[in-house]
């Protein structure tokens, strides 16, 4: 829960707002759908990159994002091959066993345009969540005039995650003590037990929990000042602006250059097969 | 109490829909540990759990929007803890929105079975919009793609044969506790 590991040592380096950094995710994030060409990807993943190093000093943080984004895109090719591979073998001698290889032989034909789709939106959401925190994320939220049917909500969760989880460890041991392990082989050998002993109880204890809470946030007026008053005032700076600015003209250029080249490919494509027929004739 | 009635949402309600979110959260994340990874077991049971949590969630609020509301809450969680979720938030936005208007077309939120259907209809579209997702995310890689469609279906069981039936037993039970009081 990285929204609530960051802290005061961790202050953003460039002074970013909360507003710019979620305008860029979305922005980046969006634009990278529609990219596929490898060389395009690459270009953003380098200039994100960029934003995350002036982002943060939590290198370690970042390292262990990129090898466990690593490891997780070489055990899927993995797993998916060897899937494919088991299939296969199983189907051998019919006509699905071909057709079977053809997608195995795929999956290692173009794997790393998948994978490099994927590094310019990490690069981005590291940078905005690594400068995030609580304080920090209501604030913005209030500044952005998110009305209490957002806000409320996300202050909860934000609030509950740490309670919960030890309430599921209070529970845990309630069940043990009444003799039940709670552990892999017990939820497979009765999974129906498990979840009931297990949920229920935690779902009469969220809903108290939500009765008490509801109470005391109806005594105090949560959610219902017209205007929301503000601790700390935050405003968009010279820096905010500049980075909107580079954000949508990179947007905008990465586009424009995606645009124009399948028409080259394809004229490239169309060329090599009129080259092939005039070869043939 | 003047001030009550400016609302469509009670703070109670918002104040479940949060305290739901964080639970759905760290109960999928007890069973991941637990079940030791993303195995079909694993994805057969922490889909069941939330559906059941869900069909609870809307059991007990019983307004129109709250699957819309839970999944932009769902959806802000999963953007600022992992990172993700931030293209397919219109597309399920949609989805949410037609399944709340299929519960109240169904008999309304008063009716457990309309609760259900709905429910269920939530999780098979955006099960569509996580293949959608996986399309255009790895459009070059068709192998890629139908893999992800495969592992989507032991969570979709889980759904079904999990979430579902136990969702309506919890509910029965909650009510007769007295917790649940609109259905």
């Amino acid at each position: 829960m990285q929204a609530l590991c960051a802290t005061s040592e961790n202050e953003d380096p460039c002074g970013l707002d909360f507003r710019t950094r979620l305008l860029a995710s979305l922005v980046l994030s969006t634009v990278t759908i529609y990219l596929s060409d490898e060389r395009i990807l690459a270009v953003l993943a380098a200039a994100t990159f960029a934003y995350l190093a002036a982002s943060t000093r939590r290198w370690k943080v970042v390292a262990a994002a990129y090898l466990m984004m690593t490891a997780m895109s070489i055990l899927s090719i993995a797993v998916i091959w060897c899937s494919y591979t088991l299939i296969g073998a199983i189907l051998e001698g019919s006509s699905a066993a071909g057709r079977f290889a053809q997608m195995r032989e795929s999956v290692l034909g173009n794997f790393h345009t998948p994978f490099l789709r994927m590094l310019p939106s990490m690069n981005v959401m590291l940078a905005l969540v690594l400068n995030l925190s609580v304080q920090k994320f209501t604030g913005a939220m209030k500044s952005l005039r998110m009305p209490r049917v957002v806000f409320l909500p996300l202050l909860v969760f934000c609030r509950f995650v740490p309670e919960f989880i030890d309430v599921t460890r209070q529970l845990r041991d309630a069940v043990r003590m009444r003799g039940f392990p709670v552990s892999f082989g017990s939820a497979i050998l009765h999974p129906f037990q498990t979840v009931r002993l297990t949920v229920v109880p935690l779902c009469v204890r969220t809903l108290r929990m939500a009765d008490n809470l509801a109470m005391a946030a109806e005594m105090k007026r949560v959610g219902y000042a017209r205007r929301p008053t503000h601790l700390r005032e935050t405003y968009l700076r010279g820096r905010d602006w500049a980075t909107m600015a580079v954000t949508v003209s990179l947007a905008a250029a990465v586009v424009v250059w995606q645009s124009n080249v399948p028409q080259k490919a394809s004229m490239m494509r169309r060329g090599a097969t009129i080259e092939k027929r005039s070869d043939t004739k | 109490m003047a001030g009550k009635s400016r609302f469509y949402w009670r703070t109670e309600d918002l104040v479940v829909v949060g305290l739901f979110a964080a639970l759905a959260k760290v109960v999928s994340l007890a069973i991941a540990l637990v079940g030791g990874g993303m195995n079909p077991f694993t994805l057969f049971l922490k889909n069941g759990v939330s559906t059941a949590l869900l069909v609870v969630l809307v059991a007990r609020v019983g307004r129109f929007g709250v699957l819309s509301l839970q999944l932009f809450v769902t959806h802000m969680v999963s953007l600022l803890m992992f990172g993700g979720g931030m293209i397919s938030f219109l597309p399920a936005l949609a989805i949410a929105i037609l399944c709340d208007g299929a519960i109240a077309l169904f008999g309304g939120y008063r009716r457990l079975a309309a609760v259900i259907a709905g429910v269920a209809m939530y999780d098979l579209l955006l099960r569509g919009v996580s293949i959608g997702m996986s399309m255009l995310s790895a459009r070059e890689n068709a192998g890629m793609v139908m893999m992800a469609a495969v592992m989507i279906v032991p969570g979709y069981f889980g759904c079904l044969l999990v979430g579902l039936p136990f969702g309506a037993k919890f509910v029965k039970e909650l009510r007769h506790a007295g917790i649940v009081r609109n259905v």
